[in-house]
């Protein structure tokens, strides 16, 4: 009994697995009315079997897209034209009715415009104390960052899409291949074709950054001898300016930049390096000699650090709502110091 | 020049805040074009798209001769949509990151895009991404742990077509957890091997190819899952109705 049942079940795998003769299907048809008791699981076996693994479409296009990406910063070489046939004939018509439709629209709106006006530059400036969010002509959105600033040509989407930061943003860079998006900072130059990414470059930092989120990004960094470096998601590239090396005592010394896994809060499984966009104060394991210049920024104060011992002190954190007095208060109970306020003016002293 | 209000802290700055947004004509006019340019790429999108996503072998051949002979964009993309969520599972199970795996698929389809023209000599294409994204993946393996053997016994898919919702196959909840379960027991090399053959479509003698093992282990293999599945079925529609018989032994 329990044979015939190993033979029903190697038969029904291999009729469902598309293995099985015309005969064996014969004799699997056989076994099952001479083992009726069968029947059920062998009819619902084939149900399951039938059923596909859910894989949505748009995940796959998303796939798709994320792999031209990945083709072109490879530089393969995808742009080329090898097509022949009615299809081909179709494309160009409906691409030429697109460019009629494209001239008429700017016939339409641009009658006043003057074509020969030379390019201005657009600035977006978030003051200390401020973030600001703005939406660039392609689409794409940037957060800034207390005290930084954003500029563009006005010929912006031209051919390329050419930005300048001097602080620290967060972007969600509209996908165009034909324009590849290039972010300039004093010492470091990102090139994307669509993705999410922070880039952090204040000019009285010690190390300038740039974070991946998703999509791919190339990195290279003005003057170095450093090649460009291709960044996957989840990762950050750090430099180390002017030969500064990091403030930490198991990092390498001598480096000019690393690359680096993003650190990930335990709270949301959201990066570290991105929770200013949620408007969350997050730092770990930072000196209070960078942190302070962080709280300048964020809360739009002048900190001075008094006595030789206080900006070595080192603080783990995490404010959403706090006022600059509560996190003083709050980063008072892992560490010994005094701070007086007057003002905007705020001085920490050793205890 | 644009220039967002000094605030004086952190209160009054809601996420995400909208400040300093543009709004001239330069803004319009680049919304129209971008929305001029959506449309003609949703017509060439309509003309081309062929159905998803079962594709025979007869389709594969047709679509791989196109992509050697034209260097077909829409052929490469098509056999990319579709292999791509099945070879990245199978990469995975390897390599056990998703954008390790991500990589490798994408690796090998480079390499696909960049030697077009010789896949006319590829009999099997199939066979042939899955041999390729099993080499990439052992070649990262090999950086990382110098070597090139992988361990059927480790590597662990999942078999995500079985968990079908009970609406679908009108079943009941708990036939639908047991049999769930009953797939997440199975062995492990025989969850990968029951998988490549019900879910990614490969024949038995590819998945032995593949695997570097016999067509009768793989048909063992198969049959066990079957079995296993098979009688969890029959104990749980023996369990749920009074006069099935519970085991059936």
């Amino acid at each position: 009994m329990s044979n015939k049942q190993d033979v029903i079940w190697e038969l029904l795998a291999k009729k469902l697995s598309g293995e099985a003769t015309a005969a064996e299907q014969t004799e699997l048809e056989a076994l099952l009315r001479q083992h009726p008791d069968m029947h059920y699981a062998a009819g619902h076996l084939s149900d399951l079997w039938k059923q596909d693994a859910p894989v949505s479409l748009h995940q796959r296009e998303q796939a798709f897209a994320d792999h031209l990406d990945r083709m072109k910063l490879a530089g393969v070489d995808w742009d080329e034209p090898v097509k022949s046939g009615r299809r081909v004939v179709m494309k160009w018509l409906t691409a030429a009715a697109a460019v009629v439709l494209l001239a008429a629209a700017a016939w339409w709106l641009m009658p006043a415009r003057n074509t020969a006006a030379p390019a201005v530059a657009e600035e977006v400036h978030a003051e200390k104390g401020t973030r600001s969010r703005v939406t660039l002509p392609d689409g794409s959105v940037v957060w800034l960052n207390a005290d930084s600033r954003l500029t563009y040509k006005d010929d912006f989407n031209g051919a390329l899409r050419e930005v300048y930061l001097e602080g620290e943003a967060y972007f969600d860079v509209v996908k165009d291949a034909d324009k590849p998006f290039i972010i300039h900072t004093a010492r470091m130059h990102i090139r994307v074709l669509g993705t999410t990414f922070n880039v952090r470059a204040y000019p009285n930092e010690r190390t300038a950054e740039t974070a991946l989120i998703r999509g791919s990004v190339e990195v290279s960094a003005q003057g170095e001898k450093m090649r460009p470096v291709i960044l996957r998601p989840n990762e950050k590239l750090v430099l180390y300016l002017d030969g500064q090396q990091p403030d930490t005592i198991n990092e390498q010394p001598k480096q000019e930049f690393a690359i680096r896994p993003l650190h990930v809060a335990e709270q949301d499984g959201l990066p570290l390096e991105t929770a200013w966009v949620e408007n969350k104060l997050v730092f770990r394991d930072e000196a209070f000699g960078t942190l302070a210049a962080r709280l300048e920024r964020w809360y739009g104060v002048q900190i001075s650090l008094n006595g030789p011992e206080v900006k070595d002190l080192r603080f783990t954190g995490r404010f959403e709502k706090e006022t600059i007095e509560q996190v003083l208060k709050a980063l008072q109970i892992t560490a010994e110091f005094r701070y007086s306020m007057n003002g905007k003016n705020i001085s920490i002293f050793q205890q | 020049m644009l220039k967002t209000n000094p605030g004086s802290g952190l209160q009054g700055v809601s996420p995400p805040c909208l400040r300093g947004m543009p709004t001239n004509k330069f803004v319009k006019i680049g919304d129209l074009t971008r929305a001029v340019c959506r449309f003609a790429l949703t017509c060439f999108h309509n003309t081309q798209q062929p159905a998803l996503m079962k594709l025979n072998n007869d389709d594969i051949a047709a679509l791989q001769q196109q992509l050697a002979t034209e260097g077909n964009q829409q052929a490469y993309k098509t056999l990319y949509l579709y292999f791509q969520p099945w070879l990245y599972q199978f990469a995975y199970s390897f390599i056990k990151s998703h954008e390790l795996a991500e990589e490798i698929v994408s690796d090998v389809f480079i390499r696909i895009w960049q030697k077009r023209t010789q896949l006319r000599e590829v009999e099997n294409l199939r066979l042939y991404l899955y041999v390729s994204t099993k080499n990439h993946a052992l070649n990262y393996l090999q950086k990382i742990r110098r070597s090139h053997v992988f361990n059927l016994d480790e590597l662990s898919v999942e078999v995500t077509s079985i968990q079908a919702s009970p609406e679908q196959l009108l079943i009941t909840k708990e036939m639908h957890d047991r049999v769930t379960l009953a797939v997440n027991q199975l062995p492990l090399r025989c969850r990968m091997i029951f998988k490549l053959v019900k879910e990614d479509g490969l024949k038995y003698r590819e998945v032995a190819e593949l695997l570097g093992i016999s067509v009768k282990t793989v048909e063992a293999q198969v049959t066990l899952a079957i079995k296993k599945l098979g009688n969890t079925i029959r104990f749980e529609a023996g369990r749920s109705t009074p006069l099935g018989n519970s085991t059936g032994e």
